[in-house]
């Protein structure tokens, strides 16, 4: 008997074998290969141009277009043009505008999830070219909680020019020049002296002192102490024909012997601990003229007295000029820093080391390093060449250039990175333009080094002096620059040579004298030299400017501001004295008083001391030569010795 | 999910007919390949790739992925200790050191010691245990699968239209 469901069975057809490929899946993956690659063709290198222009504007803060982008899968190459790149202060402009840019990348690094231009040209570079339309400014973004570390770096520059700084200072001149009463001024100056309460501390600290300094000299064992050991030692007899009482009678030398030399000790120590107290305070004392000099030189300051120095002309002069200079070098260097970390210190690699001594954790295994021989840094641009050439355009210049091995692990690479580059902008008057810019963090001792040199360059408005008193700028002038950079992990060497030619300057003050004495300066200088030498670290730094201008007006102010400087300061010496000269005086004769019978105290009881040990020495001798036979002689040796007196 | 809830419903229907043995025996083998190797890894994806390109049981390779992954998380000391062994062998230093400087390889983490460990026990087992699988699934057939066919309820289950239904609708859908 069949079932319908055999006979079912019997009219199936048998299904044909299949083979051990699943071709019904080839189909589907082909198609999805064949979409991609579609993508790639038709729609990748749009999307990553709105992307680069997009990514571009966050960062630059302003508009940044990509004219076109082309981008080849097999060849690893790309390729862009007409990058305009807006100056986010002045939207009607281009920063820089690039011509075009090719990047040729390997294979075998992007493999490896690196990136590695072996060959790049950047072509055609344009510097503040106009744009037909006003680029898009992105909102300034919302407070952040603390400063970037760019801002950082600047600020760490501008906290040490700024103390030496002073906007205002051809107005403090002019100030001085027109007869100001300081008088009436020091009145006005409100808050102690620092010297002042320093006096009333010394004050305060002698009271104390004192009760302490007597409470020890009362502790220190007095004349009668003294006199009872002499006579305990004249109470002893060494008579050799009683053994047991010549025994007895040396163990009681021995012990007066301790009891002398822990009392001699006491004094010893409390007057070397109370002598150098005194020498302590004594100085401390002393630093109060130092004090004085301090408070002097605020007042001096706060008055706004100018100093008639050619440097301190020169560095309020051109100390903005040169802080902007060093706050851009501080930005670039933290940049630099950070992208291309210098090798790590030996406290770094002996922190990783104890990292990777710690056990891991169960099933993560353990990692074995093979020796790295064809690895790649996670981007490394090999060779860029930059160059382009004077145009039709108004801002085009000739400028040929290199960058070579930029990259982000320099101490894995071994090689330093270096920029260099060289030209002109004649339509724009720059000539001579030389850079050449080395970044070696190869080794635990990082070394960035900045050479560069204008030969010729437009000088627009520079303000020297802002004041309602005066208001100096140099307008427009023809400046040369050459500034050389070093920074060896923290040392900082800057030296910078600037000269200005053809100046036109904008002067304006509001006393005549003044206006007189500076015009008559200017026609006498037609070029300015500016030289400026910073040394240090970024975080603490000399700066020593001089220029002919500054040392010119110092000259030219000397006779008149002098006197009236001398005037000022002698009015602030007459006002310090008057309020503390008393003071100082009382302290001075209370301090007489209180350190000089401490001292005699001390010496007295340091005398007496080493003249109760002289008696009982001399009693302990006398003792011995009344005694009988050798063997007395030895024992009292003996004792002498103990003493530390025998021979 | 659903994709992976058809997968492993086909593999108990194919575990059941009386065909696929070597695709069921090839999912066991390479799903012991998947549990042993770390999730993500360059040889997780070319065994994927492996799955999708060769007619591999994929309900068997998964639910044997599953299954060994936590046998394998168990033996990693194991593994540690031959991987270590394997890495730290001086004539393969050469080797390995090339393997390290090439393009993609360093992705399979072949130098991680429980990775290696995986591997070496994965290669050197999976014909072992495409042998075995494929062993077990004729004497489960030849055994249960037939024993179960003769007994009368599965007789009395053939017969009522439902599973007629169901079989026609497989034979023209499944």
């Amino acid at each position: 008997m069949t079932t319908s469901t055999d006979n079912a069975q019997k009219t199936t057809k048998p299904k044909k074998a299949k083979g051990p490929l699943r071709l019904e899946a080839v189909v589907p993956a082909t198609i999805l290969t064949l979409l991609l690659a579609l993508y790639f063709v038709m729609f990748f290198d749009g999307h990553m141009r709105r992307a680069i222009e997009y990514g571009g504007t966050q960062i630059n803060g302003a508009e940044v277009n990509v004219g076109y982008l082309r981008t080849s899968f097999l060849r690893a190459e790309l390729e862009m043009g007409g990058i305009q790149i807006t100056d986010k202060n002045q939207p009607t402009r281009n920063i820089f505008q690039v011509g075009k840019i090719h990047f040729k990348m390997l294979w075998d690094a992007l493999l490896r999830a690196k990136v590695v231009v072996d060959n790049a040209s950047i072509l055609d570079i344009q510097a503040l070219t106009p744009r037909k339309k006003p680029g898009y400014v992105v909102p300034p973004s919302p407070p952040s909680t603390g400063p970037t570390a760019l801002e950082k770096a600047q600020a760490q520059v501008l906290d040490q020019t700024r103390k030496k700084y002073n906007e205002n200072f051809l107005g403090d001149v002019a100030s001085v020049l027109g007869g100001t009463d300081y008088k009436e001024q020091l009145k006005t100056i409100e808050g102690n002296l620092k010297s002042d309460a320093r006096i009333k501390e010394l004050q305060k600290e002698l009271d104390e002192k004192k009760k302490k300094w007597e409470t020890r000299l009362k502790e220190l064992p007095q004349g009668p102490e003294f006199k009872a050991y002499q006579d305990r030692i004249k109470a002893l007899k060494f008579d050799i024909k009683n053994p047991a009482e010549l025994a007895r009678n040396i163990g009681e030398a021995d012990k007066i012997r301790k009891e002398i030399e822990t009392k001699v000790k006491l004094v010893d120590q409390t007057s070397k601990d109370v002598k150098s107290e005194l020498n302590v305070y004594s100085q401390e004392f002393k630093n109060l003229e130092k004090m004085v000099q301090e408070d002097l030189a605020d007042l001096q300051k706060r008055l706004k007295l100018p100093n008639v120095d050619p440097k301190e002309f020169s560095q309020q002069l051109f100390m903005q000029m040169i802080e902007q200079k060093l706050g851009s070098l501080a930005k670039y260097i933290a940049v630099a820093r950070k992208y291309m970390p210098p090798q790590k210190t030996a406290a770094e690699k002996q922190a990783k080391r104890e990292e990777q001594i710690i056990p891991p954790k169960r099933g993560q295994g353990v990692n074995y390093h093979f020796p790295v021989t064809t690895g790649y840094p996670m981007f490394w641009l090999k060779y860029a060449a930059l160059s382009s050439e004077l145009g039709q355009s108004e801002y085009s210049g000739n400028i040929k250039g290199e960058i070579k091995d930029l990259n982000t692990d320099p101490s894995f690479l071994k090689k330093p990175t270096l920029f260099l580059a060289k030209g002109d902008f004649p339509k724009q008057g720059i000539s001579g333009f030389d850079a050449k810019i080395t970044l070696d963090h190869t080794t635990d001792q990082a070394r960035d080094s900045m050479d560069i040199a204008i030969a010729g360059f437009p000088v627009s408005e520079q303000v020297l002096s802002n004041s309602p008193d005066v208001k100096l700028a140099i307008a427009s002038a023809k400046g040369s620059s050459v500034m050389n950079a070093v920074l060896v992990d923290e040392a900082l060497t800057v030296d910078i040579k600037n000269n200005f030619g053809d100046i036109k300057y904008d002067l304006g003050a509001k006393n005549k004298m003044v206006q007189e004495i500076i015009d008559a300066i200017l026609k006498g200088i037609p070029n300015v030299t500016l030289n400026a030498k910073v040394t240090g670290s970024l975080s603490n730094f000399n700066i020593g400017i001089n220029s002919n201008l500054g040392d010119e007006l110092a000259k030219g102010f000397q006779k008149q501001l002098q006197a009236k400087i001398d005037e000022a300061k002698a009015q602030l010496n007459k006002l310090v004295n008057e309020r503390i000269g008393s003071e100082k005086a009382k302290l001075k004769e209370q301090m007489d008083k209180t350190l000089g019978p401490i001292t005699k105290g001390l010496d007295e009881k340091k005398a007496e001391a080493d003249k109760a040990v002289n008696d009982a020495k001399n009693q302990v001798e006398g003792q011995k030569n009344q005694g009988q036979g050798k063997q007395l002689e030895q024992e009292g040796k003996k004792l002498l010795k103990k003493f530390g007196i025998g021979g | 999910m659903t994709l992976l809830l058809k997968q492993v419903f086909a593999f108990l229907k194919m575990l059941n007919s009386e065909t696929g043995h070597n695709q069921i025996a090839a999912g066991i083998a390479v799903g012991f390949i998947l549990g042993m190797s770390p999730m993500l890894s360059l040889q997780t994806f070319l065994v994927f790739m492996l799955i999708f390109f060769f007619r591999i049981q994929a309900g068997a390779a998964f639910l044997a992925a599953f299954f060994f992954a936590f046998i394998a998380y168990l033996l990693d000391p194991v593994f540690h200790s031959i991987g270590a062994q394997v890495l730290q062998s001086p004539g393969l230093q050469p080797f390995f050191t090339t393997l390290y400087n090439m393009p993609l390889v360093p992705l399979t983490r072949f130098y991680n010691s429980v990775v290696m460990g995986a591997g070496v026990v994965g290669i050197v087992a999976f014909p072992f245990v495409f042998f075995f699988s494929r062993m077990l699934i004729l004497k489960y057939r030849q055994t249960i699968v037939a024993r179960v066919k003769q007994t009368k309820f599965w007789k009395g289950l053939q017969a009522t239209s439902l599973y007629k239904w169901y079989y026609t609708y497989d034979n023209l859908y499944g």
